[in-house]
C-alpha cells in the first residue's frame, strides 16, 4: 500500500505516513463513496426484489431462506409472458437502431451545423424528454383511434400502419431518440478542430476525416445512447399498456405488471421476468464493450479549438423546415390531442364531435383539493434529486475513471442494466429494502427521503453513462499535469473537469430533473401518505373519469416545466457560445471546409 | 492537506445519501408512534381525498392519504406485508379483501356503531367476522351503447344480443390484465353461463370482432367517437358519461350484472387502531356517505348504489338484477381465467 507513483505527488511534502494517508484515502475514499452510492441506491433495493426469483418467501412472515425455482418455472410455463419477453427484446433492438439514427441526425444538425432555430429545436428535444410517457401514449392512442379525426382524414392508413409492431417501434423511437441526441451531442461537443487539421494535413479528404476520425470518436456515445434506448424500451410501460396492447403485441413490462397486480401478488414471477430483462441489457453491454474495444477516446485537450460549424448553405431553410416538422410530429401530435381534450367539456375528452370549447377544466384545475401543492412538491423533488444526483454522478464517474477493477466493472454494468427494470419493480424493491428488519428501524420508509433516493436511483444510470462518456474525452495528461503542479482533487475538478464539461453538466441536470417531475410508478408506491406528487394527482383525476381536468393539469404543468427547460436550454446554448469566442478560430481556411458535410 | 478532506467529504456525501434518511427518520417515526391520532390511509377510490378531508375536519385526526390505482395499491400492501404501515385500506372488489382476511392481515370482530344503518344489501355483503365493510356497490359491467348510432329499438337487451351481425366489429370491452373491474365482470359471466358457456360467449364475441381497450376511459372514448357502437364496462363510468350529456344509454341485461362491492378494512396490526376504527365508523355514517357522493370532487365513483339507509343513490338502478360472485371461488380461478382470456380473446 505504498503511494501510487502515477498520482504524481510532489515529493518531500510531509512524512511517508501522511503521504500514504493523502494518496490512499484520496483514491480509495472516492472509490468507496462511489461503491456505497451505487450499492445503496440501486443494487441493494433491486436485489431485494430480484432475489425473490429464487427465494420467494424471503420477506414473508416468518421469513424463509428456502430456495425455490417456482417463479422461474411459472414464468417458463406462461406462454403469454414468454411471447411478451421475446417481443420486448426484438422491439428494443429495432427501436434502439432507429432511435440512434434519429438521435445522431438531430445531434449532428444541432451541434455541428449552422441550422437556424437551434434553441427552438433543442426546446422540442427537451419537451420530449420532460413530457410524461402517459401523456404521449394517450395522445397517440387517441390519434390512432379508428373513429377519430385522423381516420376520417386519412382513411385508416395511419391506423393500419401504426397499430402494428412496426408502428409501436416508430412511436417509441420518436419518444426516445432524445436520449441518443443528448449522448451524441455531448460527444460532438468535445470534437475539436485540431484532430481535423491533423488529418487534413496528413492528406485526408473530408470523407476520410469523417470515416476515420470523427465517426470513430462519436461511436462510443452513439452506442451508449442506443444502449439506453434499448434498456428504456424494455422498461417502458406507457406504450406497452396502450398502443402495444391495441396492436395485440404483448410486451414484457406488461406481463410483469400483470403478475404484480393479481392477488396474491406474484413477486417471484415478476422478479424472474425482470431478471430476464437485466440479463438482456447485460449481454448488450458486453457486446457494446467488445465492439468499442479498448481504444482511448480523449478528444478534449488544452488549446483544442472548437469545431467550426458546418455550413448548410442554401439548404439551411428546407433542412430547418424538415427538422421542425419532425419535432412537431414527435411532440406536437400526441401533446396536441391532450391539449384539445383539456378544452372539451365532455367527461370523456378526445375528439367528441360538435363539442364547444371551454375553459371550465382550467378553472377547476385551480380548485383541485388533492392536487394542491403537488406541482410545487414535484418541483422540489426534482431540484433536490437532480442536484444530489449530479453530485453522486460526479463522484461515481471520477472514481471509475481513476480506479478500474472487477468491482467497478460489475457495478458499472449493473447500473446500466438497471435501466431495463420497470419503475414498479424498483419501487417495490425500495419498499422491501427500507421496510426490512434492520432498515425499518431507520424509519425512512414513508418519508420524502426514500422517494428522493428512489428518484436519484432512477436517473443515476443515465447520468453516469453520459458523464462517464464525456469524462473519458478529457485526456489523462491534462489531469496528470495539474496533479504534477500540485493541484488537489477539488482543484482538478474546479479548473479542469467541471469547466470542460459545462454543457454536459447542465444537460444531465436537466435530464435528471425532467425524469422526476412526471414520474409515476415509483411515486405511486413510495410517496409519503398525504403528500401526493404531480403524476399521482393527475392520474387520480383520470381514474375518476375527469379527463378534461386531468388534461388541463397535464397541460399546465408541462407548460410550466417546459418553460423552465427552455430557460436552462438557453443557458446551455449561451455556455456553448461563450466557450467558442474564447478560442478564436485560426486564420487558416482549413476550418470551414475541414469537415464539410459532403 | 485538503485532498484527504475532500476525499473524506466525498465518502461522507456517499454515506450521507443513505444516512440522510435516518436523520429525519426518528422524528417522522416518533411522530406517528407517540402522537396517536394520525391515520395512514391507502385507497384507490375517487372519493378518498374528500373523505379524508371531511374526517379530518370532523374529528381533528390527521389523515395521511396514499391514493393510487388498485394494482399498485395491492402491490404496495403485499410488499409491506412483513411490517404494514397502513391503518385503513379501501378499494373495489372483495376478492383481494377476502384473501387478505384469510391470511389474517385484517382486523376482525369490530362492529362500528354506524353499522346499524346498513340496508339489506349492506347486511348481505358484510362478512360474518367483520373483516371488511362494504361501503357501496357498482356493476362490474353493464352494456352501454351510443345513442347516435343505435336506435332504442335496435339496442341490445341481453348479453347474447351483442353477438348479432348488427354488432359485428362494433363491441368493445376492457382488458382484465389492466382494468380492475374487468375480471369480476368475466367471473360473473362465467358464473351465469357456466365456465364452458362463458368461454364460448367470449370466444363468440371475439369472432364477432370484439375490440379490447385498456381501461374504462379508453373504451368510453371509442364508444363516443363511434369506433364501436356498444361496450361492456363498469356501470358507474357509463352512468357518468350519461350524466355529462354524452350520447350514451345504459342497459342492464335481465339475467343480471355482477355486483362489484367497494370495501374498506382495518389492518390487524394498525399503527393507530383507534383512528382506524373511528374512520371506518365515520365512512358508514351520514356525513361519510354524503361525502362519497360529492361527484364534483370524486368523479364517476360517486355513482355507487348505497349500502346504507343514510343516502339516496345519485342515479337510479331500479329493477337491476344483481349477481353476487363468491370472492373465494373467483379468486381461486383468477390467474387461470385471465390467462385464458389473454390467450383466446385479447389476441
Amino acid at each position: 500500500m505504498a503511494a501510487n507513483p502515477s498520482t504524481g505527488e510532489p515529493p518531500g511534502r510531509g512524512t511517508a505516513v501522511r503521504r500514504w494517508w493523502r494518496v490512499g484515502v484520496g483514491e480509495k475514499g472516492l472509490f468507496l463513496a462511489a461503491a456505497v452510492i451505487v450499492l445503496g441506491l440501486v443494487v441493494l433495493p433491486l436485489c431485494a426484489l430480484l432475489v425473490q426469483a429464487f427465494m420467494p418467501h424471503l420477506f414473508n412472515v416468518p421469513a424463509s431462506l428456502g430456495v425455490s425455482l417456482s417463479g422461474i418455472k411459472s414464468l417458463l410455463a406462461d406462454p403469454y409472458a414468454l411471447t411478451a419477453g421475446v417481443n420486448s427484446l426484438v422491439l428494443a433492438a429495432a427501436t434502439a437502431v432507429l432511435a440512434s439514427a434519429l438521435g445522431a441526425l438531430t445531434a449532428y444538425l444541432l451541434q455541428m451545423t449552422d441550422i437556424p432555430g437551434k434553441r427552438l429545436l433543442w426546446g422540442f428535444v427537451w419537451l420530449l424528454l420532460i413530457a410524461p410517457s402517459f401523456l404521449l401514449a394517450q395522445g397517440w392512442e387517441i390519434l390512432l383511434d379508428p373513429g377519430g379525426l385522423t381516420h376520417a382524414l386519412l382513411g385508416g392508413i395511419l391506423t393500419r400502419v401504426l397499430l402494428s409492431p412496426a408502428g409501436v417501434m416508430v412511436v417509441l423511437a420518436l419518444k426516445l431518440f432524445p436520449y441518443s441526441t443528448l449522448a451524441v451531442a455531448s460527444a460532438m461537443d468535445g470534437l475539436g478542430q485540431d484532430v481535423v487539421h491533423a488529418a487534413r494535413l496528413s492528406g485526408a479528404g473530408p470523407g476520410v476525416v469523417w470515416r476515420r476520425v470523427l465517426l470513430p470518436l462519436i461511436l462510443p456515445a452513439l452506442m451508449a445512447g442506443g444502449l439506453i434506448v434499448f434498456a428504456e424500451v424494455l422498461s417502458d410501460f406507457g406504450i406497452a399498456a396502450t398502443l402495444a396492447q391495441t396492436a395485440n403485441f404483448p410486451l414484457a413490462t406488461f406481463s410483469i405488471y400483470t403478475s404484480l397486480e393479481q392477488f396474491p401478488v406474484n413477486f417471484s414471477q415478476a422478479a424472474a421476468a425482470s431478471l430476464m430483462l437485466v440479463a438482456a441489457v447485460t449481454l448488450a453491454q458486453v457486446f457494446q464493450r467488445y465492439m468499442s474495444g479498448r481504444r482511448a477516446y480523449t478528444t478534449r485537450w488544452g488549446g483544442n479549438r472548437a469545431l467550426a460549424p458546418i455550413s448548410l448553405g442554401r439548404r439551411r431553410g428546407p433542412i430547418f423546415a424538415g427538422a421542425l416538422l419532425f419535432m412537431l410530429i414527435a411532440f406536437g401530435v400526441p401533446a396536441g390531442t391532450t391539449l384539445i381534450a383539456s378544452f372539451l367539456p365532455s367527461g370523456a375528452g378526445g375528439f367528441a364531435p360538435h363539442a364547444q370549447l371551454t375553459l371550465a377544466n382550467y378553472r377547476a384545475a385551480f380548485a383541485v383539493s388533492y392536487g394542491a401543492g403537488a406541482f410545487g412538491r414535484s418541483l422540489e423533488y426534482g431540484l433536490v434529486a437532480a442536484s444530489l444526483g449530479m453530485a453522486a454522478t460526479l463522484i461515481i464517474s471520477l472514481a471509475w475513471r481513476r480506479t478500474s477493477n472487477w468491482l467497478t466493472l460489475m457495478l458499472q454494468i449493473f447500473l446500466t442494466s438497471a435501466i431495463a427494470v420497470p419503475g414498479i419493480v424498483l419501487g417495490a424493491g425500495y419498499i422491501f429494502l427500507w421496510n426490512a428488519p434492520g432498515f425499518r428501524g431507520l424509519g425512512a420508509y414513508g418519508t420524502p427521503v426514500v422517494l428522493a433516493l428512489a428518484y436519484m436511483a432512477g436517473g443515476l444510470p443515465y447520468a453516469v453513462r453520459v458523464v462517464s462518456g464525456s469524462i473519458a474525452q478529457i485526456p489523462g495528461g491534462a489531469v496528470n499535469a495539474a496533479r504534477m503542479s500540485g493541484a488537489r482533487l477539488l482543484e482538478q475538478m474546479r479548473f479542469i473537469i467541471v469547466p470542460m464539461l459545462k454543457e454536459t453538466w447542465l444537460r444531465v441536470w436537466l435530464m435528471l430533473f425532467a425524469g422526476v417531475l412526471f414520474e409515476l410508478p415509483v411515486s405511486q408506491l413510495l410517496y409519503p401518505p398525504g403528500s401526493p406528487t404531480l403524476a399521482v394527482s393527475i392520474v387520480h383525476q383520470f381514474n375518476g373519469q375527469q379527463f378534461g381536468l386531468g388534461a388541463a393539469l397535464t397541460v399546465m404543468s408541462t407548460a410550466a416545466a417546459g418553460s423552465a427547460a427552455l430557460g436552462v436550454s438557453a443557458l446551455i446554448q449561451r455556455a456553448g457560445r461563450r466557450r467558442r469566442p474564447s478560442r478564436p478560430a485560426p486564420a487558416s481556411d482549413l476550418t470551414s471546409e475541414g469537415v464539410q458535410a459532403s | 492537506m485538503r485532498q484527504p478532506l475532500i476525499a473524506a467529504g466525498a465518502l461522507l456525501t456517499g454515506i450521507g445519501f443513505l444516512v440522510a434518511g435516518c436523520g429525519s427518520a426518528p422524528s417522522a417515526a416518533s411522530s406517528s408512534v407517540h402522537k396517536p391520532q394520525v391515520l395512514i390511509f391507502y385507497s384507490a377510490q375517487g372519493y378518498d381525498a374528500s373523505e379524508a378531508a371531511a374526517f379530518q375536519k370532523a374529528t381533528g385526526i390527521k389523515v395521511e392519504l396514499s391514493d393510487m390505482s388498485t394494482g399498485p395499491l395491492l402491490a404496495k400492501v403485499a410488499a409491506e406485508q412483513s411490517n404494514p404501515k397502513w391503518d385503513v385500506i379501501w378499494f373495489d372488489g372483495n376478492g383481494p379483501m377476502s384473501s387478505m382476511a384469510q391470511a389474517g392481515q385484517l382486523l376482525t370482530g369490530y362492529s362500528p356503531a354506524n353499522m346499524s344503518h346498513y340496508n339489506a344489501l349492506g347486511k348481505s355483503l358484510l362478512p360474518k367476522n367483520h373483516a371488511y365493510f362494504p361501503t357501496g356497490v357498482t356493476a362490474a359491467g353493464a352494456i352501454a351503447y351510443n345513442t347516435h348510432l343505435v336506435s332504442k329499438s335496435q339496442a341490445p337487451k341481453t348479453w347474447t344480443d351483442l353477438l348479432s351481425p348488427e354488432f359485428r366489429g362494433a363491441v368493445g370491452m376492457n382488458n382484465p390484465a389492466v382494468s380492475g373491474p374487468t375480471f369480476p365482470l368475466i367471473a360473473g359471466i362465467f358464473q351465469q353461463f357456466g365456465v364452458r358457456g362463458g368461454e364460448k360467449f367470449f370466444t363468440d364475441l371475439h369472432n364477432n370482432g370484439l375490440k379490447i381497450y385498456d381501461t374504462n376511459g379508453v373504451t368510453l372514448q371509442a364508444l363516443l367517437d363511434g369506433t364501436i357502437k356498444a361496450a361492456l364496462f363498469q356501470d358507474s363510468a357509463e352512468l357518468n358519461a350519461k350524466l355529462a350529456h354524452d350520447p350514451v344509454s345504459v342497459v342492464y341485461p335481465p339475467s343480471g350484472v355482477t355486483m362489484l362491492p367497494s370495501d374498506i378494512a382495518i389492518n390487524a396490526k394498525a399503527p393507530d387502531m383507534q383512528a382506524a376504527k373511528e374512520f371506518v365508523n365515520f365512512v358508514l355514517g351520514q356525513q361519510g356517505q354524503k361525502t362519497m357522493q360529492d361527484i364534483g370532487a370524486a368523479g364517476s365513483d360517486s355513482l355507487f348504489q348505497p349500502v346504507t339507509n343514510e343516502v339516496k343513490p345519485l342515479v337510479s338502478r331500479q329493477g337491476v338484477k344483481w349477481n353476487v360472485v363468491s370472492p373465494t371461488w373467483a379468486g381461486s380461478h383468477e390467474s387461470a381465467w385471465v390467462t385464458w382470456f389473454e390467450d383466446n380473446v385479447v389476441r
